[in-house]
């Protein structure tokens, strides 16, 4: 201890002394002086969210969404104390001190509230509203949006609440920040798989990859002896397709070719529109055979065709894949095909015409086409042939 | 209202934050040194001179103590490596980046942070398709259309990191929520809170891990979202 010392602690005991005194007068004045900021308690369990912490120059979607800066809205809660009848929420770039205004705010003049009304000048909003003892919540810019500070960082609101006279009542300070986004992007490549065969031993099973078929795409309409047509029965026989595809915006699965010619000027009639086969009168077309069995006979193949791996009527239309529609003049081709028969077909010469379509993806279809041909007493004898060339167009 | 006074009996006396009749004080501090115990006749504090000495908590009451402690609550994020390309998305492979994002807050009662945007999506035509998001959370699996997130450090893929508390986890107090911090377990939810802090923190640095893939009926296109990151800090 030295003489400074021991003098420092007397004086020390007579300054505790002094500022004790001054400390419960400091109190009490301090209480004096909150009452008008006299008595100002302190908002309790404040936050502010804003609808997009984007800046204020991005301007994408609707007003309110989460990438629209320009036009947000800005919701406060807080618990604050009985008997205000509005407020005042100034936002600054600090928290106390100073205030100045966020680069880039704008508070429309009228921008809106979930409650209460509402106006703005500058840098300040008065919120006009009854405002509850306990916790409160108001969404601003729910008529005409907020356009957020336009530099990333931090900016603060100050809260004041006030009562008739006006009285300020509680106060307290809340903040947000001002960020990028994270911006996300990819490319899935577009996909097309489409495959065709008349030799139903090449209609395998898809699996994942949803297989190609293969085989040869020829087939023959006739006795399958001596491959000839006749005017007392109808002859028919079947190819096959596959299609999958991932297109956003569906996929047309066409067909073109000519009918049945054996000269440029001889030729086995098409069926312009749909309709039923008519032995003994010419006739060539199509149609989509969505079979209910797994196997099917035909007059023109001395062996059953298995469709075990070809869709039925009900996996075309299966909504979970991406359903295949079938169009109208050409899904009939199940049923009978003597005269007065269920089955109906048809056939377009000389322009690409869709036979099925999806709306979008679809995950693996295969098909069976059905074809039938018929002649008449008069139709000359010889070969006829045609080749049919089927396409998928999708559109992504 | 609540009126600290930390007295030191010294030789010194220094004035620290004072007011004029119209502000509150918040803090003071007269002299320098320690002192074990000091006392007004209804509070007692022990004191030290030096930096931040750390906070003190309870149900109703708060204080950060030291030498010098700021009084101006603070709210601060930022979003770098923001820019992510998950490039050509295929079955057979996962697809995974990596964006981050610090969050600090001071004299605050703590914070969360949302994430919101939808998934990534394709606008074409008359409308849009949007990468399938995790709703719950589940393991990356190459040829199912996904799309999630997390942040923790992932083998599989091998993307990510733990959050880091700068300078340590002394000071800094912020976690993903439970659905988010799954090694390997990846969710999307617009609107889910993603991370959060139950009490004022220093600055956490998170490392948001993002997957993505596709499955054969992924319609093709180029895919896009922007994901907005919110920290809302409750005073």
């Amino acid at each position: 201890m030295s003489d400074n010392y021991a003098i420092s602690l007397k004086r020390t005991t007579a300054l505790m002394a002094a500022i004790t005194f001054l400390s419960v007068i400091t109190v009490f004045n301090l209480s004096s002086v909150f009452s008008n900021k006299v008595g100002a308690a302190q908002l309790e369990s404040r936050s502010l969210t804003l609808s997009s912490t984007l800046d204020g120059s991005k301007n994408v979607g609707t007003a309110g969404s989460e990438t629209n800066g320009a036009a947000a809205h800005h919701t406060f809660e807080f618990t604050a104390s009985a008997g205000a009848t509005s407020a005042t929420f100034t936002y600054c770039t600090t928290a106390i001190g100073g205030c100045t205004a966020p680069t880039g705010l704008v508070l429309p003049a009228n921008p809106g509230a979930s409650s209460g009304t509402t106006s703005a000048a500058s840098n300040v909003l008065t919120w006009t509203d009854t405002i509850s003892g306990g916790a409160n919540s108001v969404t601003f810019g729910t008529t005409s949006g907020i356009t957020n500070p336009t530099s990333a960082g931090s900016f603060f609101v100050r809260i004041q609440t006030i009562a008739a006279g006006p009285v300020n009542v509680d106060e307290g300070t809340v903040a947000s920040a001002i960020t990028a986004g994270i911006e996300i992007t990819s490319r899935v490549a577009e996909t097309l798989g489409f495959s065709t065969t008349g030799d139903f031993g090449g209609v395998g099973a898809p699996g994942s990859t949803c297989a190609a078929l293969t085989g040869s795409g020829a087939i023959t309409l006739g006795d399958p002896t001596e491959q000839t047509l006749s005017i007392s029965s109808t002859y028919d026989n079947y190819s096959a397709f596959r299609i999958y595809t991932n297109s956003a915006n569906g996929v047309n699965i066409q067909y073109e070719g000519d009918t049945l010619r054996r000269t440029p000027s001889s030729v086995i009639s098409h069926m312009p529109t749909k309709a039923g086969s008519v032995p003994a009168s010419e006739q060539f077309g199509l149609a989509v055979d969505s079979v209910s069995t797994g196997s099917v006979s035909t007059a023109s193949r001395s062996a059953t065709i298995s469709f075990a791996n070809v869709d039925q009527a009900a996996a075309l239309a299966n909504v979970p894949d991406g359903p295949l529609t079938i169009a109208s003049d050409y899904d009939t081709g199940s049923g009978t095909i003597t005269s007065g028969g269920t089955a109906r077909f048809a056939y377009v010469v000389g322009t690409p015409t869709t036979i099925a379509s999806t709306a979008g993806f679809t995950n693996c279809k295969t098909v069976a086409v059905r074809y039938i041909a018929n002649i008449s007493p008069l139709t000359p004898a010889g070969t006829y042939r045609t080749t049919v060339v089927y396409s998928a167009v999708p559109t992504y | 209202m609540f009126v600290l006074l930390a007295i030191v009996a010294s030789p010194l006396i220094a004035s620290a934050q004072m007011s004029s009749p119209n502000y509150s004080i918040d803090e003071v501090f007269i002299g320098s040194g320690g002192e074990l115990e000091a006392c007004s006749d209804s509070y007692c504090t022990q004191q030290s001179a030096g930096g931040t000495g750390g906070q003190a908590e309870s149900d109703g009451y708060g204080i950060m103590a030291g030498f010098s402690t700021p009084d101006e609550p603070t709210l601060s994020l930022a979003v770098t490596n923001n820019i992510i390309d998950l490039g050509l998305l295929n079955e057979t492979t996962t697809a995974a980046a990596s964006a981050n994002f610090t969050v600090s807050n001071y004299l605050s009662n703590g914070y969360i942070v949302r994430v919101s945007g939808p998934p990534p999506t394709n606008a074409t035509g008359s409308g849009s398709r949007s990468l399938t998001a995790l709703s719950s959370p589940n393991p990356a699996i190459p040829g199912t259309e996904q799309f999630g997130i997390n942040l923790v450090a992932n083998s599989d893929p091998g993307i990510g990191m733990n959050p880091v508390q700068q300078p340590d986890s002394s000071f800094a107090y912020g976690t993903p929520t439970i659905a988010y911090d799954q090694e390997d377990n990846f969710k999307y939810e617009d609107g889910d809170i993603i991370a959060e802090s139950l009490s004022e923190s220093g600055q956490t640095d998170y490392t948001m891990s993002i997957i993505a893939n596709v499955g054969p009926t992924t319609a093709g296109g180029r895919y896009r979202t922007v994901l907005v990151i919110q920290a809302i800090a409750v005073f």
